[in-house]
């Protein structure tokens, strides 16, 4: 069946020669695939910019540090009774990581309270959503937090309790237009404290989820302030190439800590980049999957109007068929002839609606700024693939039917 | 075809008045059958043909459906205050994480006292009742089971005629039991489960938050919402719960009216005694939040109408690609017949009746089309509902049907006038 590479061009050819005798017929029939696939591209975009966010978020906080917490960090609304009940880690957990896990680089926690944010105030001007957390010195490297104008706090800080803080990109933009934070003293909560540093805006998923929100001070200024502030979140980075050893180390430490029984489960929760990268993606499969779906019946209809089209074709040149077997096409010369023509037209439905999704891609990051849609590679490929199998699929039908024509009935069509 | 020309030779003898137009409605039905007979003829191209239609209107009506079900779903489970009620509360519901954390800090409580003093100076309700809850872990127990987290919260006894709970047996407090902080409860049918599956719950005494309570009635089943149970409560009256737990609570308030338009007149009559008694200032906002079912339905609107209507704008084009199919073979339709309509045409058809031949047949294909969609779209829509939930809103019938002829007419408009445009000769010698 396979013909010959002559062949092939030749067949070519004629089906771009009978695209360009029914310009406008094929241009209708091309306007389906090309719809059918620009959509396909651009909701695909959509998610492969999600996607990517999460990953930068993810990688953003490192990539070898271990966020520690006594809850699964992934959305959930249902909790259940055991989880409600889990009693907080403590300051001392994250002592015990850092002394006896040897796979563990260094350690820090992150105390908060729970209940409805403080507010912050600076000349007047008041800020109500503000994330107000503790954390240990050490805290800023391991999440990744980039430190933009003046100075971290250090140990001096901590042990001091001095009332110092570190703001975050959206504190500095409410607070501090054309000024300098530094040095300046904001109220948080009614109490005073020095701004000594400010951070570089986070990458966050879809806009807002309150990184640059954040007002940081030392951990145990924040426990001086809330003395009945228990929950600790840790974080433990791993030494190099040591990642899941340091998991597996840290585990059985927390397990022995909290009289975790032999046959119980974890009442704690490891998570890395990694596995959050991999929890999102199973919490979006499901989403993609039928987004995907019902994008591709609009291909779907595009390929029934070519299969149509095709058939048409086919009865319109039903002589020139008769003619070319009279003078020694086989049977597989036609049908590739006519698949050829199927799937030139839909391969070239594909390329415009290729060409017409990456600017839908580039539209929705120009007019939506929060959802940064990147056409992922595999898309296009996937695209050009679909649109060709799809000219194969809906064109083998119509192609056998013209084979299979008798050479003298066929001649004897007008 | 002789008919056909008979007709037409006869209705250019025609032109006048209401017989004009009844001549343009005997080439309309002449059309119509025309059309059908063309399909019948190219049965497999006009199954093709409708299959594009079919797909794009079962997948624009079903998408419809999902959405329409799940504005149902909160419109009924969420949104339901109780009919003609709104609900007086410290703040608005709904409204966001920022103007709550500032609602929640500049207005104060509704507390008893006001609603004594609405219950006296608002006119003309036919309800009012207040509520409180008590938040935290209220554990029931009875008979060494316990039932953990059920909600706690103190009534009047008028809040039955209000609320969604219905009275399975026994009753709900009485005025004389509000009066006497008794210290009964009516529960809902988690309890029952649980606690008495086999023997009769009226009168048995059971324990939340170590105080004991005679079960007096037992609410009907509500059933879920986002799969959590709307039944696991225990009502006390009001002033019980003020004996027991807090001597201040926090009320929320629910006024029920006798119809919609009253609601109106007395949320605004609610508004103005709470600014006057709470001295709010003219130019000031409210220091209180009035709920209504509708307030909470535009938030999930303004939360989800946007997505919704992005996903409906795209399944929409799949029909724009539905009608491209139609408009390529209406085209091949034209060339094939060519010799057709120059015959139609020498034997006296006008344009118009060309074009209305043309025009008719593709509508009649995009509507047999549409019809077909609306009738699967009944049938996903009905197996999605058994695992999400989905419902056909009454419009999508109309607009499926509407939507898919309006297509076909709009997309056959061009290979009919192409058709009408044909000089009689040159069709007339064209091979057919």
């Amino acid at each position: 069946m396979n013909p010959h590479r002559r062949q092939v061009r030749e067949n070519l050819l004629l089906a771009l020669d009978t695209l360009r005798s029914h310009k406008f017929r094929a241009f209708l029939t091309i306007l389906g695939v090309l719809i059918g696939t620009a959509t396909v591209i651009g909701v695909a975009s959509i998610f492969k910019g999600l996607d990517q966010q999460v990953v930068d978020v993810a990688e953003a906080f490192g990539t070898r540090t271990l966020f520690i917490f006594k809850w699964d960090p992934g959305i959930k609304f249902n909790l259940s009774r055991e989880e409600w009940m889990r009693k907080p880690l403590t300051f001392d957990d994250m002592t015990a990581i850092g002394e006896n896990c040897p796979s563990i680089e260094t350690v820090s926690a992150e105390t908060f309270r729970w209940g409805p944010a403080v507010s912050a105030k600076y000349k007047g001007q008041e800020m109500l959503d503000t994330v107000f957390r503790g954390c240990t010195p050490s805290h800023f490297g391991n999440i990744g937090c980039e430190l933009k104008d003046g100075r971290l706090f250090n140990e001096i800080d901590n042990m001091h309790r001095r009332d110092v803080v570190v703001i975050g990109a959206d504190v500095v933009t409410r607070f501090f237009e054309g000024e300098d934070p530094v040095g300046k003293v904001i109220s948080i909560d009614g109490r005073n404290f020095e701004v000594i540093g400010t951070m570089a805006k986070r990458k966050q998923i879809l806009g807002d989820t309150g990184s640059d929100r954040i007002l940081m001070t030392p951990y145990l200024t924040f426990k001086k302030i809330y003395p009945q502030a228990k929950e600790n979140f840790i974080t433990a980075v791993a030494l190099p190439g040591k990642l899941s050893q340091a998991t597996d180390e840290v585990r059985s430490l927390l397990r022995r800590r909290r009289n975790v029984k032999y046959s119980d489960p974890d009442n704690f929760n490891i998570a890395t980049a990694e596995s959050m990268i991999t929890q999102f993606r199973d919490i979006m499969g499901t989403i993609v999957l039928v987004t995907t779906v019902i994008s591709s019946i609009g291909l779907l209809v595009g390929g029934i109007g070519v299969m149509n089209i095709m058939l048409v074709s086919v009865t319109e040149r039903t002589r020139e068929i008769g003619v070319r077997k009279a003078i020694g096409a086989r049977r597989s010369d036609i049908t590739w002839q006519f698949l050829l023509e199927a799937m030139t037209l839909t391969g070239a439905g594909g390329i415009l609606g290729i060409i017409f999704g990456c600017t839908l891609s580039f539209l929705i990051r120009a007019l939506v700024p929060q959802l940064p849609s990147t056409v992922p590679s595999w898309s296009i490929v996937a695209g050009f693939v679909v649109a060709v199998s799809i000219g194969l699929f809906f064109g083998m039908w119509p192609a056998m039917k013209a084979s299979r024509l008798d050479p003298i009935v066929a001649l004897h069509h007008e | 075809m002789a008919e056909v020309a008979q007709t037409q030779a006869f209705l250019l003898r025609r032109k006048t008045g209401r017989q004009r137009l009844f001549g343009a409605w005997i080439t309309a039905r002449e059309a119509f059958w025309i059309a059908l007979e063309a399909l019948r003829s190219h049965k497999l191209r006009s199954i093709l043909t409708l299959l594009g239609v079919v797909i794009a209107t079962t997948t624009l009506i079903s998408v419809m459906s999902v959405v329409n079900g799940m504005n149902l779903y909160i419109a009924d489970k969420i949104a339901n205050l109780g009919a003609n009620t709104f609900i007086l509360h410290q703040w608005q519901w709904a409204q966001g994480y920022e103007s709550w954390l500032k609602a929640r800090r500049r207005n104060k409580p509704i507390r008893i006292e006001e609603f004594e003093f609405l219950k006296v100076n608002l006119p003309n309700y036919k309800n009012i009742g207040a509520d409180a809850w008590i938040w935290g872990e209220s554990d029931a127990k009875y008979g060494g089971k316990t039932l953990y987290e059920v909600g706690l919260s103190g009534r009047t006894p008028n809040m039955i005629d209000i609320g969604q709970e219905k009275v399975e047996s026994g009753r709900y407090f009485t005025e004389s039991d509000y009066q006497h902080s008794a210290m009964v409860c009516f529960i809902g049918r988690d309890l029952v489960d649980e606690f008495f599956p086999s023997i009769d719950p009226i009168d048995k005494e059971i324990s939340v938050r170590g105080a004991n309570f005679r079960v007096i009635g037992v609410a009907s089943r509500i059933g879920t919402t986002f799969g959590e149970s709307q039944d696991k409560f225990v009502h006390i009256p009001l002033t019980t719960l003020q004996k027991l737990f807090v001597a201040r609570p926090q009320l929320a308030v629910s006024v029920q009216a006798y119809d919609p338009q009253q609601m109106l007149v007395l949320e605004d009559e609610v508004r103005a005694l709470m600014r006057a008694r709470r001295h709010v200032p003219y130019q000031e906002d409210d220091t209180f939040g009035i709920n209504a079912s509708d307030t909470l339905m535009s938030a999930w609107d303004r939360l989800t109408g946007s997505i919704f209507a992005v996903t409906i704008g795209i399944v929409a084009v799949f029909m724009v690609v539905g009608g491209i199919v139609i408009m390529n073979i209406m085209l091949a339709s034209v060339t094939e017949r060519t010799h057709e309509i120059g015959i139609r045409k020498s034997l006296g058809a006008r344009r118009r009746d060309i074009l209305m031949q043309f025009i008719i047949e593709a509508s009649v294909m995009a509507a047999t089309g549409g019809a077909i969609g609306v009738l699967l779209s009944f049938i996903i829509s009905w197996i999605v509902d058994m695992v999400f939930t989905s419902s056909v809103p009454t419009n999508a019938v109309v607009i499926g049907v509407i939507l898919s002829t309006a297509v076909g007419l709009f997309f056959g408009i061009y290979p009919a006038s192409k058709a009408a445009r044909l000089d009689p000769i040159e069709a007339l010698r064209t091979e057919a």
